[in-house]
């Protein structure tokens, strides 16, 4: 499954460097994959929603991949200090299939 | 700064309702630590950013990371670091209880008007609860 950040976050902006695959954003910022930028209203390529905030930093779930293929465990909750970047359980993906969106970046950009 | 500075000076930050501030010098001394005190020190940083989340209306986010914050400094009762650390946690599961009482009636206006009075400062060991030092 993707990791989502929650409400409890402070924006101190620790995870955003750490993230592998550049799927984590400022609060209001448009996001980016390969050459195209989305903003708040724009669909995601994998019909993903609901997942932009305004008020505190956000993952994109088309391109996070809990690290798989970088690091042992997701790096943006390793660091997190308040604990706010947990699994999101809407949106629950096996191994094989977060591997798979590791490649399909690697080809593509992030 | 030592860490022993960072650290008075953050409780400091912390009782002058600095709650932002004071997460951010918690912060970096649970970068810094390698040993068992990590805990003690995340348990500080999630105490001061409840506290944020309070004073800014986010309800839900404070009372989550009051949680958090309860579950890390418990383990570290009754005293630790010279802090008085069975009070901060008493003072936060009080806070807890008040916040989540206010969200089932779903008076949270009358809350925020009472944000006041349920703060409370991080104390040292050699003061006793009414704020005055022990001989």
């Amino acid at each position: 499954m993707a990791i989502k950040i929650t409400e409890e976050c402070i924006n101190c902006g620790a995870c955003e460097p750490e993230c592998p695959n550049t799927a984590i954003y400022e609060g209001g910022a448009n996001w980016k994959l390969g050459d195209k930028t989305f903003g708040a209203d724009d669909a995601s390529p994998d019909g993903n929603s609901g997942f932009f905030s305004n008020d505190f930093f956000y993952i994109v779930p088309d391109k996070c991949t809990e690290c798989k293929g970088f690091h042992d465990e997701p790096q943006c909750a390793a660091v997190c200090p308040v604990d706010c970047c947990v699994p999101d359980t809407d949106r629950v993906e096996d191994e094989a299939t977060l591997l798979a969106r590791k490649e399909k970046l690697d080809q593509m950009g992030r | 700064m030592e860490e022993s500075e960072k650290f008075v000076k953050a409780v400091e930050q912390f009782n002058n309702g600095d709650f932002f501030s004071a997460h951010d010098l918690f912060e970096e001394l649970w970068i810094d630590c390698r040993t068992h005190e990590k805990e003690f020190f995340q348990g500080f940083v999630q105490l001061s950013v409840g506290m944020f989340h309070l004073v800014s209306g986010n309800f839900k986010g404070a009372v989550s990371q009051l949680h958090k914050s309860v579950e890390k400094l418990e383990k570290f009762t009754p005293k630790f670091s010279e802090i008085d650390v069975f009070y901060v946690v008493s003072k936060a599961k009080t806070l807890i209880f008040e916040i989540e009482d206010f969200q089932k009636t779903d008076d949270l206006k009358s809350l925020q008007k009472l944000i006041t009075h349920y703060i409370f400062p991080i104390k040292y060991h050699k003061e006793n609860h009414y704020g005055d030092k022990d001989n």
